[in-house]
């Protein structure tokens, strides 16, 4: 019996002016995958997971989520995904406590359901106890702890990360990766976008290296050494990204 | 069901949107207001800001009524109030409210979650109603009340229709003018704006103190009032008031048309331009811009010495932007009073001396404000230059030079020349301004000799030593002040005797900045990042 993939891209492709920063991506997704996306500055992550996150829309091409159209059913799309943005600035003169109600109630979840999911999360990420200051006053890790909380609060079957482990600290991105797993276990999916190849290599079940704007190899991090007979996946990144071979 | 549900979804909106983003639009209403500077400790600090905006508002609606009561017609004061009015809310909107209704991080933040435009557009709007709402009966209800029981009955309720109208046009020409100047120069450039935005904050302070003399001298014009009353936009507003007044004649009819179409322009463009892919067109990546680059590299490349120390004090200073707020609000709010004063003819030894003695006084305080920083984390780049600290540090007399002392005495020359004409005694005077104001400015920096914004003045903490410094301060614009006064008094010959003396004293005076400024710059350390 084949599983539908949670996302599926079709030769996605996103413009800036005449500038172009995705051309025709197709990937998929199925449920119980962590897919990374790799690549080097400008290669198109972070763009990619703004139009999966509907941000940006697609110049060319469609891209499906959890079976909802991307462009056409975009306000479904939202409902089952949760997204950790790359560099968000919060509110800074709401407290931790006052983003995540309304966060929680665009989702339309009801408090006593959200303050039963919150709990554990802000314990497992020692963030319990600064959620009534204002996030003006928040460290970069703390910011990005409140941002994860916000985007699993309300159970998303697909997360999309962009640079998640930016200023947290070892303990934090070790119940980040735990969140992860036990996410995708219970049949969700995560695309993780980062440019640390360790982490990428040991969390990802497979992996698209992004090179200008287009999917230069994908696979699981061990078939892909294997196929092109480099040891690591950082010097399969590096013979890809600097030599503009590719390898799809 | 609740009636506001069914409101709310008579405008096309999803309650269950509109509500959540609602209230944090208005918390973030209530907790933010960048154009008024609010204390963090004491009383003041435990008001919020949208309070403190709002005390603000009435104590100028309290203000207005005195425009509107010495004015011979109720127009005149009337339409100064409203114009002052519109001025002040325009300030609001374009440095706080903009903000709200257009955040591109925002967009980064919620976009991913349900919504819909409508609904969270809305929402937004409402919040921002309701704030314009409360700040515009503040303003404009005492002056109605007033018109009301002097005037006539319906006077009142005219002159609020027309604030009103006034308001909404003002919010969305607001929200134009900022839409475009961040179109066109980007976002910081609204951040570059504030100093400017809080200087003309300032004037319409003192203008709407002060502003009952004007009155007086329009009383005796009704030609300029009549010319007011086409030319300036904002007294068409007064056409509802002018109606109840002189009935249905030509001119009040002409200007409500002119009101009416003005107001449903804006209003047409304004939700246009909001309902045109906003979201998607501000996610784009911004351009680079290659001016702060090159101003970046000037200070830490090629030049003189001196002009990288000044270029990297200048990079520092558009970093922080409530100290370049407060550095520049002082030559503006200078030059405010120095006109204010000088058009006081009737004892021109007083206005004179006032002048001075808010010249030496600025001068010194400029000093004071360039040892503060809102942004101390953003020390690093100083830190870390290749520099001479003390050099550096003494720099900042540079700057209080060319940005306080160079307008101030352009002012006072232009108006010495204005009310004594050239002569050689106006020359000795302005050149005795010109080396008392040097030598203030470097009595400024030993005075306060830390690096500039250094560490000990980031936590707001107003010591009891610097209130003893800020009042030494006083008592040398006093004290120069008087001298001055008395050097007069003896003609070109006692004006030459004080600048010999003063250009005598500079010299130990710059020995004890350099000393001081040179102990100062030695203990600098990165400060901790601050929550301003």
């Amino acid at each position: 019996m084949t599983v539908d993939p949670l996302i599926e891209l079709d030769h996605l492709v996103r413009l800036y002016g005449e500038r172009p920063a995705v051309r025709g991506i197709s990937l998929s997704v199925p449920p119980g995958e962590i897919f990374g996306l790799l690549g080097p500055n400008g290669a198109g992550k972070s763009t990619t997971i703004k139009m999966l996150a509907t941000l940006l829309l697609p110049s060319a091409g469609t891209a499906r989520i959890a079976g909802y159209d991307l462009v056409a059913q975009a306000n479904e799309v939202r409902k089952v995904i949760g997204y950790v943005p790359e560099g968000a600035d919060l509110y800074d003169v709401l407290t931790g406590e006052e983003f995540l109600d309304l966060v929680r109630d665009l989702h339309k979840v009801p408090p006593e359901i959200a303050a039963k999911r919150r709990a554990p999360l802000a314990e497992a990420l020692e963030l319990r106890r600064d959620l009534d200051r204002p996030t003006g006053e928040y460290s970069k890790g703390m910011r990005q702890k409140l941002l994860v909380m916000a985007a699993l609060q309300h159970d998303p079957k697909v997360l999309l990360l962009d640079e998640p482990l930016d200023g947290l600290d070892v303990q934090a991105q070790e119940v980040l990766k735990s969140l992860l797993r036990e996410h995708v276990a219970q049949g969700g999916c995560v695309v993780y976008s980062s440019h640390i190849l360790e982490v990428v290599e040991r969390l990802c079940h497979r992996v698209a290296i992004l090179h200008r704007g287009a999917v230069a190899a994908v696979g699981a991090p061990d078939e892909l050494m294997a196929q092109s007979g480099e040891e690591s996946l950082s010097r399969l990144f590096l013979k890809i990204t600097s030599g503009g071979e590719t390898a799809q | 069901m609740r009636l506001g549900d069914s409101l709310i979804r008579l405008f096309g909106a999803d309650p269950d949107v509109f509500r959540p983003v609602y209230r944090a639009q208005t918390l973030i209403l209530k907790r933010r207001a960048r154009v008024v500077q609010r204390q963090r400790r004491g009383f003041w600090g435990t008001v919020s800001p949208f309070t403190l905006l709002c005390f603000f508002s009435g104590l100028y609606g309290l203000f207005f009524i005195t425009l509107v009561v010495v004015a011979k017609s109720p127009l005149i004061g009337s339409g100064l109030a409203l114009t002052l009015g519109m001025c002040f809310l325009f300030l609001v909107v374009a440095t706080d409210n903009f903000d709200v209704l257009v955040n591109p991080r925002e967009t980064l933040l919620l976009a991913a979650h349900p919504y819909d435009s409508r609904s969270f557009l809305l929402a937004k709007l409402a919040a921002l109603g309701r704030s314009i709402g409360i700040l515009t009966a503040l303003l404009f209800g005492p002056s109605a009340v007033a018109l009301s029981w002097a005037v006539s009955p319906l006077a009142g309720p005219a002159f609020f229709a027309g604030a009103a109208a006034a308001s909404v046009a003002t919010v969305t020409g607001g929200i134009l003018i900022a839409a475009a100047i961040v179109r066109l120069k980007g976002r910081s450039a609204m951040e570059g704006m504030m100093p400017w935005m809080q200087g003309i904050f300032q004037v319409i302070y003192f203008i709407a103190i002060g502003g009952s003399g004007f009155v007086r001298l329009l009383n005796g014009t009704p030609e300029a009032v009549s010319a007011l009353l086409w030319a300036v936009p904002s007294f068409w507003f007064l056409a509802p008031l002018e109606l109840t007044l002189r009935g249905p004649e030509a001119a009040p009819l002409g200007r409500l048309a002119l009101m009416a179409a003005t107001l449903l322009l804006l209003l047409r463009v304004t939700i246009r331009w909001l309902g045109a892919g906003l979201r998607e067109r501000l996610l784009e990546p911004e351009e680079t811009r290659p001016r702060a680059v090159t101003r970046r590299r000037a200070a830490y490349g090629g030049g003189s010495e001196r002009s990288r120390l000044f270029a990297l004090l200048r990079i520092q200073l558009r970093s922080d932007w409530r100290t370049r707020s407060e550095f520049l609000l002082m030559p503006m709010m200078g030059i405010f009073f120095l006109l204010f004063y000088s058009t006081k003819r009737g004892n021109a030894a007083l206005s004179m001396g006032v002048s001075t003695v808010f010249y030496v006084w600025l001068l010194i305080v400029s000093a004071d404000v360039l040892t503060r920083s809102a942004r101390p984390q953003t020390l690093w780049c100083l830190l870390t230059a290749p520099v001479d600290r003390t050099r550096l540090s003494l720099e900042t007399i540079g700057m209080v030079r060319l940005f306080q002392l160079l307008p101030l005495l352009a002012t006072s020359a232009a108006v010495q020349l204005w009310q004594a004409g050239v002569s050689l005694t106006s020359l000795a005077v302005l050149l005795q301004l010109l080396v008392l104001g040097d030598f203030v400015v470097i009595v400024g920096k030993a005075m306060f000799p830390e690096f500039p914004f250094s560490q000990p003045r980031i936590e707001g903490a107003v010591g009891g030593s610097r209130i003893a410094l800020m009042l030494l301060g006083g008592l040398i614009s006093g004290v120069t002040t008087g001298l001055l006064y008395v050097s007069r008094l003896f003609g070109n010959a006692g004006i030459l005797a004080t600048i010999a003396v003063l250009v005598l004293l500079r010299f130990p005076a710059w020995r004890v900045a350099r000393r001081r400024a040179a102990a100062a710059a030695a203990h600098l350390e990165l400060a901790a990042a601050a929550t301003a």
